[in-house]
């Protein structure tokens, strides 16, 4: 079943090969490139699942989890995809601290992120 | 030097286990591309690095948070003052360590020469790594940062002076052939390659 995927990322290749992998996946999309237009968007499209940067010009990745947070969106489903790398500690702290779901390391495989988008849509 | 891919636009093509020596004979800028080695040859190449006077590494890190750095930094040689340019903006952290400051990310090259020159007057380093450019920049054929890059590195080239800090920019990338990259504003580029099993 299609499910509605926010793609987040300030580079236009990432968000564009995200894009194709996840409409490939028969889901729809909404693309933004950066913390602002993401919260202006996201009331409206109403995503199932978000896949977010963390360096972006403009807002915090916190900043942004604030926002959600302010608009209602506790239980959003957000997958982090990212460069960085973080200790095995603190990404505890982005699952229980800013609510992330999952993790996907920059450069990414395909069949991993496929994967996680799936698992993360089919639980509760 | 054309190296076996047809690149020719690279000044110097080395494998990982000699880079050291071309590094300390540099001085001023260097722009050190890799296609993904793993850090834990990066740390190898760290260690192995000639170091002088008091032998301080700044290293501007925008993709690997201090805790990450630390684990694989414990037991390296050099003194190494990590600069970390992601846990402000995720974790609110913001508190300087001895050997750490915490800073929101720069997110542009003059955000960054803010941060490289702090650091540079405050330590005197023997070094300066900002890993990775690639976050700021982007040298595919099609970009024009390149001459954004120019203007950066004519206002690093005047804070460096005729001084002994290195300035390293470390620099990803997926595709060597598709790289427009700035040979005349930099010393040095070197091309790092992971080590291959059989080498």
């Amino acid at each position: 079943m299609a499910s509605k995927i926010m793609i987040v990322d300030d580079n236009k290749d990432i968000v564009d090969t995200l894009k194709t992998i996840m409409e490939k996946e028969g889901h729809i999309t909404c693309l933004a490139y950066n913390g602002e237009e993401f919260l202006k968007k996201v009331d409206e499209f109403k995503p199932d699942l978000v896949l977010l940067d963390v360096m972006m010009p403009g807002l915090t990745t916190e900043q942004i989890i604030e926002a959600l947070n302010e608009k209602g969106y506790y239980n959003l489903k957000i997958i982090l995809v990212t460069v960085v790398r973080f200790s095995e500690e603190e990404k505890k702290l982005l699952y229980s601290e800013l609510n992330i779901k999952d993790y996907i390391a920059k450069p990414f495989d395909v069949p991993e992120i496929v994967r996680k988008v799936r698992e993360h849509l089919q639980s509760k | 030097m054309e190296d076996e891919y047809g690149y020719s636009d690279m000044d110097y093509w080395i494998d990982a286990k000699d880079i050291t020596n071309v590094v300390s004979s540099t001085h001023g800028i260097i722009l050190l591309i890799h296609d993904y080695v793993t850090f834990e040859e990066f740390i190898d190449f760290l260690n192995r690095l000639p170091l002088a006077g008091r032998s301080t590494v700044v290293y501007v890190s925008l993709n690997k948070t201090y805790d990450y750095l630390k684990l694989y930094l414990k037991d390296i040689k050099p003194k190494m003052f990590i600069v970390d340019g992601v846990c402000a903006g995720l974790f609110s952290r913001t508190e300087d360590l001895e050997d750490a400051s915490f800073i929101r990310p720069p997110l542009t090259l003059n955000n960054l020469f803010g941060v490289i020159e702090k650091y540079y007057k405050e330590k005197r380093p023997d070094y300066i790594f900002v890993d990775a450019l690639s976050q700021l920049l982007n040298f595919s054929t099609e970009s024009k940062d390149k001459d954004s890059f120019a203007l950066f590195s004519n206002k690093l080239h005047n804070m460096l002076g005729t001084g002994l800090t290195k300035l390293v920019f470390v620099y990803g990338v997926d595709n060597y052939t598709q790289l427009n990259l700035p040979k005349m504003q930099v010393e040095r580029m070197i091309r790092m390659d992971a080590h291959k099993s059989g080498d």
